[in-house]
C-alpha cells in the first residue's frame, strides 16, 4: 500500500495541470448544490427566526413581500406611507403596542430607522457603547456601521441627501452618535437608528432656526401683522441638533398626520391579535395587517419552487462531469497503456494497477471534498450578509 | 509584646465594623428599586396621581419648582430617570416641550388628552409664527389647559386611575376609593363654576394668550387672546389691536396668568378693561393643593365679578 500511495502521490505531482483541473470540475460540480443548501438553509433560518420574532406588521395595501421585508430588514423599497394616525388607532384599541417604523433615509449608505425606544426592548437590542437614545438628533448605530465608518460616541453622522441636486429637498441633518448596539447578528448591526421625531426633522417635517428679530431681521420676514409673524424659506434653518438650540426645533402640523413607513404591532395576547387581524380584513381599510411567518411561508415557497430547478441543472451538471471524469480515466488509461504493460512484467499484479488508478480517482475526490468543505465554512461564517447582500 | 497583638487586634475589630453595610440603608435601597415610578409633565397630574395612590408609588414631576413646565427640558440624567421610569403621564396637546425633544418609550407614556378628544379646543391661530415660500399661513393649535374645567380634570382622573389599576393592579382598591374621594372634591369645584354660568353667562374676557378656554367654555364666556408674549409688556402695535377689538366687542374684563405690571393694570383700565389673575396651575401652588387653590380663585372670581358688576349698575344709574 505504501508503494501505490507513493506512485499515485508522483504521478498527480508530474501530472500537475491535468490533477488541477480534474480537482476544480469536481470541486465546482459539488459547491452548488452544497452553496445553494447553506445559503438557502441561511436564507429560511433567518426570515424565520425574524419572522417568527415579528407578530404583525401594518402597512399601506400593497406588496406584502415589501411590506414584510422593508420593516424587517430596512430595505429601501417603494412602500406608500401611511400616517401617525393608525399607530394612534391601534393604542386606543387597547389590543396591542404598535412600534411605528419610518425608513425613508440613509447615512453613509445605511438605512436610517426612525422609531420609538420601545424597538430596542422589543428586538432585545441592547447598547454596548455609550448611551441609548436621549434627545432629537440622537443616533444608536449598529454594531456593523460603527466598524464600517469607524464611528463611536460622541461622532456625529450626516444623513444622506435624496438627490444632490435638487437644492430644495431635505437638507441633511448631522446626528450625535450617543450609542453603539452589541452585535446582534441581524439587521440591527447594519442600520442607524433615531428617534421618530428625528426622522421627521430629516424630512423636513420638523427644523429648528434662530429666534427672529422682527427689527433687525427684516429680510427674514414674508409679512407682519399684529397677529403673526410669517417668515419666509429664507430663515437658516439649523442642520444639527445641540444643546443651545434644541429648544428652537417644533415640527409644523399635527402628530397624527406625520408619515411613517410601517408599524410593527405586538398584540397583548392571541385574543387581541385575531381581533386585529379582524378589523384590518375588510375591504374598506387602508391598511393591512399581515403576519410575516406567513408571508416569509409563501416567500420561502416561493424560493423552493427556484431551489428545485437548481438541484435539476446541479444533476445534470453533476452527471455530465461525472461523464467528463469518466472519460478523462479512460483517456489516461489508453494512455498509459505501455506504462501498465511495464510494470507487469516487473511482476506487478494487474490488481495492484487498478489499485493504483482506484487511488488516483480517492485522491482527486478528497482533494474536491476538501476544497468544498473550507469554502462551505467561509460561506456559512459570512452566509447570512452574502444573503442580505443578494436579496435585500 | 501583649499590648501589640491588642492594638492589632481593635483595629481589625474596628475595620470589620466599618465594612459592614448598614442593614436599614440595604432596605431602603431594596425598597427605592421596587417602588413604581409616575413621572408627570404638570403640577395638576401630579395632584391626581399623589391624590388617587398612597406613598407606595413615587410621584416625579420633574420640573423644578421655579421652571416652566412648559418649556422646561430637562439634563442627561433626569432623562435616564424617565425612559426608565413605569409611567409617564403627559398632558397632551403639545403642552411639555420636553415631551417633544426627548425619546420616550411610547409603551410607558400614557396621554391624558386621548380621554377628552370629544372636548378638546382648538383655535385657528394659535401659532403666533409661521414661515414657507408659499405665502401666509398659520396652523391651529389645541389648547393644553384642560383642568381649568373641573369635568374634564375628572376625566383626566379617571384616566390616571384606570392606567395604574393596571399597571398596579394591587393598589386597585386605593386606586378605587381614592378616586371617588377626589371626584366628589371636583364635583364641588364644578357647581361652583355652574353657578358662576349661571349668575354670569356670556361675560367676554381677554387674556394674553390660549390658556383659559375650557374654563370660560364651562362658565359660557368667551376668551380673546391677544398673542402678547409672556413677560413682555405690549408695544404699540399690541395696543393698536387691542384698540380695535374694543370698538367692536367691548370686552371689560382680562385674565392673567401671573400678576401683571401696576402700570399696566392702570393702563388697560383707563382703556376700559379690569383685570383679575386667575393661576392656571401649572406649578404647584406656594400654598394649598389644586382643589383648595381653585376654590380660592374661583370665589375671587366671583367676588370681583360681583364688585365689577355693582360698579356697572352704579354707572348705569
Amino acid at each position: 500500500m505504501n508503494g501505490i500511495f507513493r506512485l499515485t502521490v508522483r504521478y498527480l505531482l508530474y501530472n500537475k495541470f491535468k490533477t488541477i483541473t480534474l480537482i476544480l470540475c469536481v470541486t465546482l460540480s459539488l459547491l452548488l448544490p452544497v452553496v445553494l443548501q447553506f445559503g438557502v438553509t441561511q436564507f429560511e433560518q433567518e426570515l424565520q427566526f425574524r419572522a417568527r420574532s415579528t407578530p404583525l406588521i401594518a402597512g399601506a395595501k400593497g406588496s406584502r413581500f415589501d411590506l414584510v421585508l422593508e420593516s424587517m430588514y430596512f430595505s429601501q423599497g417603494e412602500l406608500e406611507s401611511i400616517s401617525m394616525k393608525e399607530v394612534e388607532f391601534i393604542e386606543e384599541t387597547g389590543y396591542a403596542l404598535p412600534i411605528p417604523l419610518a425608513v425613508h433615509f440613509t447615512a453613509q449608505g445605511s438605512p436610517i430607522v426612525g422609531t420609538t425606544l420601545d424597538y430596542f426592548e422589543f428586538r432585545d437590542l441592547s447598547v454596548a457603547v455609550g448611551t441609548s437614545l436621549k434627545r432629537l438628533g440622537d443616533c444608536v448605530i449598529g454594531a456593523n456601521v460603527a466598524e464600517k465608518l469607524q464611528l463611536k460616541p460622541g461622532d456625529r453622522v450626516i444623513s444622506d441627501p435624496l438627490n444632490v441636486f435638487d437644492l430644495s429637498g431635505n437638507y441633511p441633518l448631522k446626528m450625535l452618535v450617543v450609542g453603539v448596539l452589541e452585535e446582534s447578528n441581524s439587521p440591527d448591526d447594519d442600520a442607524v437608528f433615531v428617534d421618530l421625531k428625528t426622522e421627521w426633522i430629516i424630512a423636513g417635517i420638523g427644523h429648528g432656526h434662530q429666534k427672529i428679530n422682527v427689527e433687525t431681521d427684516k429680510d427674514l420676514l414674508l409679512k407682519r401683522d399684529p397677529q403673526r409673524t410669517v417668515a419666509n424659506a429664507a430663515v437658516p434653518q439649523f442642520n444639527e441638533v445641540t444643546e443651545e438650540n434644541l429648544a428652537s426645533f417644533h415640527f409644523h402640523g399635527q402628530a397624527e398626520t406625520f408619515p411613517i413607513s410601517s408599524i410593527i404591532v405586538v398584540p397583548f395576547d392571541e385574543k387581541s391579535e385575531v381581533l386585529l387581524l379582524g378589523i384590518y380584513d375588510v375591504e374598506q381599510s387602508t391598511l393591512q395587517l399581515v403576519r410575516p411567518v406567513v408571508t416569509v411561508n409563501e416567500l420561502l415557497a416561493m424560493v423552493f419552487r427556484v431551489k428545485k430547478l437548481f438541484d435539476v441543472n446541479t444533476l445534470l451538471v453533476a452527471i455530465s462531469t461525472a461523464l467528463l471524469l469518466a472519460l478523462v480515466f479512460l483517456l489516461s488509461l489508453r494512455l498509459r497503456k505501455r506504462e501498465r504493460q511495464t510494470m507487469f512484467q516487473l511482476g506487478c499484479s494487474r490488481a495492484t494497477i487498478w489499485k493504483l488508478q482506484f487511488t488516483e480517482v480517492l485522491f482527486i475526490l478528497g482533494a474536491s471534498l476538501v476544497l468544498v468543505l473550507m469554502v462551505a465554512i467561509v460561506f456559512q461564517m459570512y452566509a447570512s450578509q452574502v444573503m442580505r447582500f443578494l436579496f435585500f | 509584646m501583649q499590648r501589640i497583638y491588642l492594638f492589632v487586634a481593635l483595629f481589625f475589630l474596628m475595620m470589620s465594623c466599618a465594612c459592614q453595610q448598614d442593614p436599614q440603608r440595604e432596605n431602603n435601597n431594596a425598597r427605592n428599586k421596587q417602588t413604581p415610578v409616575v413621572v408627570v409633565v404638570n403640577y395638576p397630574l401630579e395632584f391626581i396621581v399623589e391624590f388617587l395612590v398612597g406613598p407606595e408609588i413615587r410621584v416625579i414631576n420633574p420640573v423644578s419648582p421655579d421652571a416652566d413646565p412648559e418649556t422646561w427640558l430637562p439634563n442627561d440624567a433626569m432623562i435616564q430617570t424617565i425612559q426608565e421610569s413605569d409611567l409617564i403621564i403627559t398632558n397632551g396637546a403639545d403642552f411639555a416641550d420636553w415631551v417633544k425633544k426627548l425619546s420616550l418609550p411610547r409603551s410607558k407614556v400614557l396621554r391624558t388628552s386621548l380621554y377628552l378628544k370629544d372636548s378638546l379646543i382648538t383655535v385657528p391661530d394659535f401659532e403666533v409664527h409661521s414661515h414657507g415660500a408659499k405665502g401666509a399661513h398659520s396652523h391651529a393649535g389645541t389648547v393644553a389647559f384642560f383642568w381649568l374645567d373641573p369635568a374634564l380634570m375628572i376625566k383626566q382622573a379617571e384616566a390616571v386611575a384606570q392606567k395604574l389599576m393596571v399597571l398596579f393592579p394591587q393598589e386597585k382598591k386605593t386606586v378605587t376609593v381614592n378616586l371617588k374621594k377626589l371626584k366628589g372634591s371636583l364635583e364641588v369645584l364644578k357647581q361652583k363654576l355652574d353657578q358662576l354660568k349661571t349668575e354670569y353667562a356670556g361675560l367676554q374676557w381677554f387674556s394674553q394668550r390660549p390658556v383659559y378656554q375650557y374654563l370660560a367654555r364651562r362658565a359660557d364666556w368667551s376668551v380673546h387672546h391677544l398673542h402678547w408674549k409672556r413677560h413682555l409688556n405690549p408695544d404699540d402695535n399690541d395696543w393698536k389691536k387691542l384698540k380695535k377689538v374694543q370698538e367692536e366687542h367691548q370686552i371689560p374684563f382680562m385674565l392673567w396668568e401671573q400678576k401683571p405690571d401696576e402700570k399696566l393694570v392702570k393702563e388697560l383700565q383707563q382703556r376700559g378693561v379690569a383685570s383679575i389673575v386667575f393661576d392656571p396651575l401649572t406649578v404647584k401652588p406656594v400654598q394649598g393643593d389644586y382643589i383648595s387653590e381653585m376654590k380660592r380663585q374661583l370665589n375671587q372670581l366671583e367676588q370681583f365679578l360681583k364688585q365689577h358688576s355693582i360698579a356697572r349698575d352704579t354707572s348705569k344709574k
